[in-house]
């Protein structure tokens, strides 16, 4: 350093920085503590080095290590909170291991195309009915869904809160506002599953549609709902010819995994009489209002209360009778909407990996994990196919 | 006297090594500094290397007969592509100072910005301080660079820092001659405590003096960035090679030495247990006290002054 800069006996830049950087040798150091000692000019030219040294050369880390030093035992709390957390989840998943992701975590941008653009209305919690029959509602069976997709689970009742697959539900607090384009349908909270479910009501189309998925946005790679029900009414004119069942629950999320990427319909018809505009889910599922009305006000029964105490691995409806097979592939059936169950004794070989709605004349059709198919007309008498 | 520490009217000639560096070594030297790259020839880069190592015989004690693997090592440890930049920059190589402001000029502004808090007059210091490097100014006809003395042993851009850390505090007290730098308003003992008789205070200025003077560097160090800079203990452990805890308990520890010790000195002096208890004063704040009497006023005068004094001197 130019000797015009520090007159006098001082250190100069280079025995200064090297000091600072601890490159001096033992002696240097030691002569150079001793200076420091005596001379603020010096100490204060170490001191003002030392603090920009970080700005000129960024460092996040000795932030947080800083900020972590400054409060004893933090880091340690913080520690255990989140090893407390994750064994929460852990414990919560393995008790619910067949709860669907929050539709919650779905980003507006989202929302497939069909979805009507409406202001954005806020969230409200309210009880999610996952099905229940609609009594002058008609289902459509989709002709390209996979059959997963029409895999139901059995109404499930409210629980307080459910850890989530999704980052939003692992204790991140809950939000059901994220579906956006909500004009007058109602949100609803989802307790059975501790997540959300944004619905929709769109205006002007008098045909109620449900669509899955949506041209732009591939269904699987989305939050999925956690329960959907279709309600329906009688076959309405313009509709195609809409065999029984006449309602479709729509659940689990590893039936919704299944789908597939490209945009797939279901036409879901209502009689006049009843509220004409569709609600459109945010997963880019409508559904007409009556039936999400009906659907909202319906008991809700748990895949626990399943005599064999399992949870569901999957159900499905049609009218009163329900079909719902546990994790351990046993399946039980239920005449008064999931309220008691009965089990079904097995003609099948192996267990039940799925079951979904049959065409006429059968009712239900359950897949086995021997991949055999068998039909039955009220879920208590069945036939291979 | 360190090596590093240059009084102004005396300068000292470059000192000149009569040996050489082996071929061998010098050429992984050059290698490492990447010599070719800044236009810097092995001559020029081994007369560098030479007389960095006789300045600070190459890392050992004054007085100290360094082997050639202690000169080896002594080099290697050097940083070598800051080293071959900085000189190659003072002997005016155009590539060297197109890479030193590619590397440099960003950084030295931020760090400018961050020394004087201010982001029109950060850029105006480390412009300044780019004049200064760049050998504007001359000094026996000839120009000089500041980068010719930088010796490689920490990073060049620390250096740079403190350079301009330097220029920073020399304006500060430049332009800052009526208001002191630091709040002499001196720590006062409790009301409660009576005023010991004068010769009890020349006492324990004796024997504060004596005790302070027996402290190592590094404890007086400490003792004087904390008490007298105010610099918090995150501020110092770095420059100790400490954590902070360390030196919360130093401090601590060194504080309760420094009353034991002035206690054992005024008994000494023929002071009664109670006497000594007085003099020195229940409130260990006294010894901020005592502290920053002895220890306030920098062994060199201000930089002001020295200008003047040399101006007149010259």
């Amino acid at each position: 350093m130019s000797d015009r800069l520090q007159p006098g006996l001082h250190l100069d830049a280079d025995a200064l920085n090297a000091f600072a950087e601890g490159a001096l040798p033992a002696h240097e150091r030691s002569q150079a503590l001793a200076h420091l000692a005596e001379c603020a000019y010096c100490r204060e030219i170490v001191f003002l080095t030392q603090q920009t040294a970080p700005l000129a050369a960024p460092a996040p880390a000795p932030v947080w290590s800083r900020w972590l030093n400054s409060v004893p035992m933090l880091g340690i709390g913080i520690g255990a909170a989140a090893l407390a957390g994750a064994a929460l989840i852990f414990i919560t998943l393995r008790l619910h291991p067949n709860t669907a992701p929050s539709l919650a975590t779905r980003a507006p941008e989202t929302m497939p195309p069909t979805a009507p653009a409406a202001p954005a209305a806020p969230a409200k919690p309210q009880p999610l009915v996952s099905q229940h029959p609609a009594p002058r509602g008609v289902a459509k069976p989709l002709p390209k869904l996979e059959p997963p997709l029409l895999a139901a689970a059995p109404p499930t009742p409210p629980r307080p809160m459910v850890a989530g697959r999704s980052f939003m539900g692992m204790g991140m607090g809950m939000s059901t506002g994220t579906a956006g384009g909500i004009d007058r349908g109602a949100t609803v909270g989802g307790p059975i599953t501790g997540r959300s479910m944004a619905m929709s009501s769109s205006q002007g189309d008098a045909a109620p549609q449900a669509v899955f998925g949506g041209s732009g946005q591939p269904l699987a790679a989305a939050p999925r709902p956690a329960a959907v029900t279709l309600g329906s009414g009688s076959p309405a004119p313009s509709a195609a010819p809409a065999p029984p069942p006449t309602a479709a629950s729509v659940t689990t999320a590893d039936a919704l995994a299944a789908l597939p990427a490209a945009a797939q319909t279901v036409t879901v018809q209502s009689t006049p009489a009843l509220d004409a505009e569709p609600v459109h889910l945010a997963n880019g599922l409508t559904m007409d209002a009556a039936a999400h009305k009906r659907a909202s006000q319906a008991p809700l029964t748990s895949p626990a209360e399943l005599p064999s105490k399992l949870p569901a691995a999957a159900s499905v409806s049609s009218a009163a009778r329900t079909l719902a097979a546990d994790t351990a592939g046993a399946l039980f059936l239920s005449v008064d909407a999931g309220r008691h169950w009965q089990p079904v004794a097995a003609a099948w070989p192996g267990k039940v990996a799925q079951l979904r709605l049959a065409p006429a004349p059968s009712v239900f059709q359950l897949l086995t994990t021997t991949g055999a198919v068998w039909l039955s007309p009220d879920g208590l008498h069945w036939q291979p196919q | 006297m360190l090596p590093g520490m240059q009084p102004d009217a005396q300068k000292t000639a470059p000192a000149r090594a009569t040996d050489c560096l082996p071929p061998r070594l010098l050429d992984e030297l050059c290698l490492l500094a990447q010599t070719g790259s800044v236009g810097l020839g092995h001559a020029d880069f081994e007369a560098a290397l030479l007389a960095i190592g006789a300045k600070h015989n190459f890392g050992l004690a004054p007085g100290g007969e360094p082997s050639p693997s202690r000169k080896e090592s002594f080099l290697r440890a050097l940083q070598l592509a800051d080293l071959a930049l900085a000189q190659a920059c003072a002997l005016g190589r155009e590539t060297a100072w197109l890479q030193f402001l590619a590397r440099f000029r960003r950084p030295l502004t931020q760090a400018a910005i961050a020394i004087t808090r201010s982001s029109s007059l950060g850029p105006e210091l480390a412009d300044s301080l780019y004049a200064e490097l760049f050998g504007l100014s001359e000094r026996d006809g000839l120009r000089r660079s500041p980068l010719a003395s930088y010796s490689g042993r920490g990073s060049l851009l620390g250096w740079l820092r403190t350079s301009l850390a330097q220029r920073n505090v020399d304006h500060h007290r430049r332009t800052h001659r009526e208001s002191p730098l630091e709040d002499d308003a001196p720590f006062a003992a409790p009301e409660s405590t009576p005023a010991p008789p004068p010769e009890q205070l020349a006492a324990l200025s004796r024997s504060v003096a004596a005790t302070l003077a027996a402290l190592p560097a590094d404890d007086r160090f400490l003792l004087s960035a904390y008490f007298l800079d105010q610099r918090t203990l995150q501020q110092i452990a770095p420059l100790l090679g400490v954590h902070e805890a360390t030196v919360s308990r130093k401090l601590k520890r060194l504080t309760t030495h420094l009353r034991e010790r002035l206690l054992t000195c005024l008994r000494a002096k023929g002071m009664s247990n109670r006497a000594a208890e007085e003099t020195l004063g229940a409130d260990p704040r006294d010894l901020s006290l005592h502290l920053r009497d002895l220890l306030q006023t920098s062994a060199a005068p201000a930089f002001s002054n020295h200008k003047e004094e040399d101006k007149k001197a010259g």
